[in-house]
């Protein structure tokens, strides 16, 4: 409801509605050869009842009307009118003229746009060899320096029908590309042909030196000839041999810059206090890559604080390639009271048609700074400016670090097999030792709960240190000792009273725990002996103490083999 | 008299065994002091060729392969240049400097490859251990296994709260140190990079298959197969998957 009622009071009371009113002329190539046309635009702003243009210097020219347009835009309750006029112009000599201006009447007043300088070649190359369409790579120059603009004309002319024709964007390795402008389409007349021609510009680059080579570009198209035959049209592979800068006088300042560049600046006040700002605006303006202009820079600045804005960019894409201003805007804030100077701010650029650098530099400006109304203000603790905010860390260059140049840093980084082998068993380790301390936690743990595992486990050991002794001992002590070994060890392993067991007992056992019948009779044998020799007034030599002992030791391995530990 | 010939003999060939031991040593020194006077002199061709010879000899040396890479690259090989830098960031993968120049290097390149990580448990646990070389990774996994199990040992013995919170913890650190060391191992595979100015990458190993997509010099990826007749099947980060000629890669 809001928006219609502006829309009503603008209807009704038009001037209110009536913005500054201008005419922009504007054609779609400033270089045309004998033969071809070029379509003009002449648009007036803010007006849409304006008279036909009168377009001045018009004598070099045909000019025919192709037709006009108009149009209302309302964008946030603001209205804006503009009428398009499209004409078609051919040249009708060679030479440099100059077209327009274009004038219009509006509301009685008379309104001119800037004129436009058009160069009118000779007839244009010939035509291309395929007899119904061809396509053409034109670059600038062929030899052009790093990081200098070329820029790249692709035409697609045909004589005849041609319908859904599909370009594969190129990829131009090896340069940095932006596309100039929309495709534009002409009539071009070759030995008494007429051509129709479609042409894409694109502003290269060059981001490597030495020969680099653009592949072919293709279209495919289907081209109405006595029915539609879909066909592929291919350009040429153009190499282009680009120049390293020149090390010879380059200045260290220089980033990398290559164009034709100018630079101007402005400071907004010539008068300020100590620790109040005044913002410096630089304005490079120029041809060439204007995305990578590089702040200028400045010597030494020592009685000044310096606060760097945003910078803002802005191109435009014409028959010259990528023209364009990036302006710097610096908040400079006086430490000092006095007749201060800003020294010039300098910025370096390689200009490719002179194949030297050069070095552009601002006026220094003269500041009256008189004293701060803060007493603190000339110690250097400023305030930060307003609207002066922090940038990115601009980047003037690229270049890999220095290489290591000391001998003794070539160490072996990486891991060989044999290491990887050393490595997995070192880390196996505590693995292995943890296994081995729950082993022996378990044997602990068992032990303390189990009495008779202890008994059983140690058997054998007490046994032998026992038998040992033997050696040492008389007849009957021998089959004291003896037969308590033996009594000892079985009572041991079966966790009983072993001095209690009787022969039968111990048969008993054996029979129980499946022990082989040549054991048990061994054991059997052995007790009998003992017995004979203690209770029997047996006389047992020397030898047979031998043989006996190294039977018990026997009859004590086969009854550990046999239960098992 | 036998034995004083024979001591004589000894004697007078000692200098020339020291000399013989010590010769490799000073060699090596002296070839990378000569290559590093080559690059100092601009002459970076000559100083690419002194670090391949010397890369030869030392082939886990992550240095040498970041100054072979800043030769390559001022000597305006791009491919080799990023293939030597990424060597070097294997071996030393948190050198800033190495770093700085890869990220330089790539930057130089026209081909935009997204990397997609995918779900490759094997490639998951490589780029978990990014930051850290091989050499690291198997010293974190030697500590973590000693502190585990000495820990979990401790534990039979001395079983408080304290102890099996902080066995959990080199436990928890122990199994992603070896998921690390085995993404290292077995999920960091072959790569290679582009230096024709463009290659075709084609659904077979055939001229005539069809081409996939292209690639332009500095164009990395990981190499799945490589075949006798010059052909290998190659795979973006992105995961795109082709063959391409081995002539036009290096790797």
């Amino acid at each position: 409801m809001h928006k219609v009622l502006i829309f009503l009071v603008l209807i009704i009371h038009p001037a209110l509605a009536l913005a500054t009113v201008s005419v922009e002329m504007t054609v779609a190539r400033t270089q045309v050869a004998m033969g071809e046309s070029l379509g003009m635009q002449v648009k007036v702003t803010g007006s849409k009842s304006s008279s036909e243009p009168q377009i001045g210097g018009s004598e070099a020219f045909q000019i025919t009307p192709t037709g006009s347009s108009s149009q209302v835009q309302i964008i946030n309750s603001s209205m804006t009118s503009s009428k398009m006029f499209q004409y078609q112009i051919s040249p009708l000599k060679t030479g440099i003229y100059t077209l327009g201006p274009a004038a219009v009447t509006v509301d009685g007043a008379e309104y001119r746009s800037q004129p436009i300088t058009i160069a009118v070649t000779k007839e244009a190359a010939q035509a291309p060899a395929d007899p119904e369409a061809g396509l053409r790579l034109e670059l600038s120059t062929a030899s052009p320096y790093l990081h200098q603009q070329v820029i790249c004309t692709l035409r697609f002319e045909s004589r005849v029908s041609i319908a859904n024709a599909e370009l594969a964007p190129p990829e131009f390795a090896g340069f940095w590309k932006e596309q100039l402008g929309d495709p534009t389409q002409y009539e071009r007349v070759v030995n008494g042909q007429q051509w129709i021609v479609n042409e894409i510009k694109w502003v290269l680059f060059p981001m490597r030196s030495g020969s680099v080579t653009i592949p072919p570009i293709k279209i495919a198209a289907t081209v109405v000839k006595q029915g539609p035959q879909r066909r592929i049209f291919s350009s040429q592979p153009v190499t282009l041999e680009v120049k390293d800068l020149p090390m010879e006088g380059r200045p260290s300042n220089f980033s990398g810059l290559v164009g034709k560049f100018e630079v101007q600046e402005r400071a907004n006040q010539s008068e300020v206090k100590v620790g109040d700002s005044v913002t410096l605006t630089i304005t490079v303006s120029g041809n060439g890559n204007v995305r990578d202009i590089p702040s200028p820079t400045v010597a030494t600045l020592k009685d000044f604080k310096v606060y760097d804005d945003e910078p803002k960019v802005n191109t435009q894409a014409g028959a010259n390639g990528i023209t364009g201003t990036k302006i710097f805007t610096k908040a400079i804030v006086p430490l000092k009271e006095g007749e201060l100077i800003i020294p010039p701010f300098e910025l370096s650029y390689f200009d490719p048609q002179e194949g030297h650098y050069k070095t552009i530099s601002t006026q220094a400006v003269k500041l009256t700074v008189r004293p701060s109304d803060l007493p603190q203000a000339h110690t250097g603790t400023v305030a930060l400016p307003n609207g002066a905010a922090k940038t990115d860390v601009t980047v003037v260059g690229h270049d890999v670090m220095p290489i290591v140049e000391d001998a003794s840093l070539m160490a072996n980084d990486g891991v060989t097999f044999r290491e990887r082998i050393i490595f997995a068993f070192i880390a196996l380790l505590p693995a292995l030792a943890a296994l081995a301390a729950w082993v022996v936690y378990r044997r602990l743990l068992r032990i303390r709960s189990d009495s008779g595992f202890s008994r059983r486990i140690q058997a054998r050991r007490i046994a032998q240190r026992m038998i040992q002794k033997l050696s040492h001992t008389t007849d009957v002590d021998f089959c004291q000792a003896a037969s308590r070994i033996l009594k000892d060890y079985i009572g041991n392993k079966f966790n009983v009273d072993g001095r209690a067991l009787t022969s039968l007992d111990i048969e008993r056992f054996f029979r129980e725990m499946s022990l082989p019948e040549a054991t048990t009779s061994v054991v059997r044998l052995l007790l009998s002996e003992f017995d004979a020799g203690l209770y029997g007034g047996r006389q047992i030599h020397a030898s047979a103490r031998r043989t006996l002992t190294e039977t018990l030791a026997h009859a004590i391995d086969s009854i550990e083999k046999a239960v098992g530990r | 008299m036998n034995r004083l010939l024979m001591l004589l003999w000894m004697v007078a060939l000692m200098p020339a065994t020291l000399v013989a031991a010590d010769a490799p040593v000073r060699t090596a020194a002296q070839a990378f002091a000569a290559a590093a006077k080559h690059y100092s002199e601009g002459n970076y061709t000559g100083a690419a060729a002194a670090y391949r010879s010397l890369i030869a000899e030392h082939p886990a040396s992550a240095i040498l392969h970041a100054n072979l890479a800043r030769a390559a690259y001022r000597d305006k090989i791009l491919s080799e240049a990023i293939l030597e830098m990424r060597r070097a960031a294997l071996l030393s993968p948190r050198d800033p400097d190495i770093k700085s120049d890869l990220t330089l290097m790539r930057n130089e390149t026209s081909d935009r490859i997204v990397p997609q990580l995918g779900m490759n448990p094997l490639r998951l646990a490589s780029a978990l251990g990014h930051g850290l070389s091989e050499r690291e990774a198997w010293k974190l996994l030697i500590a973590s296994a000693f502190f585990f199990f000495t820990l979990l040992s401790l534990r039979l013995y001395h079983n408080r709260a304290w102890v099996g919170w902080v066995s959990l913890a080199f436990g928890i650190a122990l199994a992603l140190t070896t998921t690390i060391l085995l993404g290292k191992l077995l999920g960091t595979p072959d790569f290679g990079v582009v230096k024709a100015e463009e290659t075709l990458v084609r659904s077979g190993t055939a001229t005539t298959d069809t081409v996939l997509f292209k690639l332009h010099e500095g164009a990395e990826f990981d190499i799945l197969k490589t075949l006798s007749d010059g052909w290998m099947k190659i795979a973006l980060a992105d995961g795109k998957v082709g063959w391409v000629e081995s002539k036009d890669v290096v790797y």
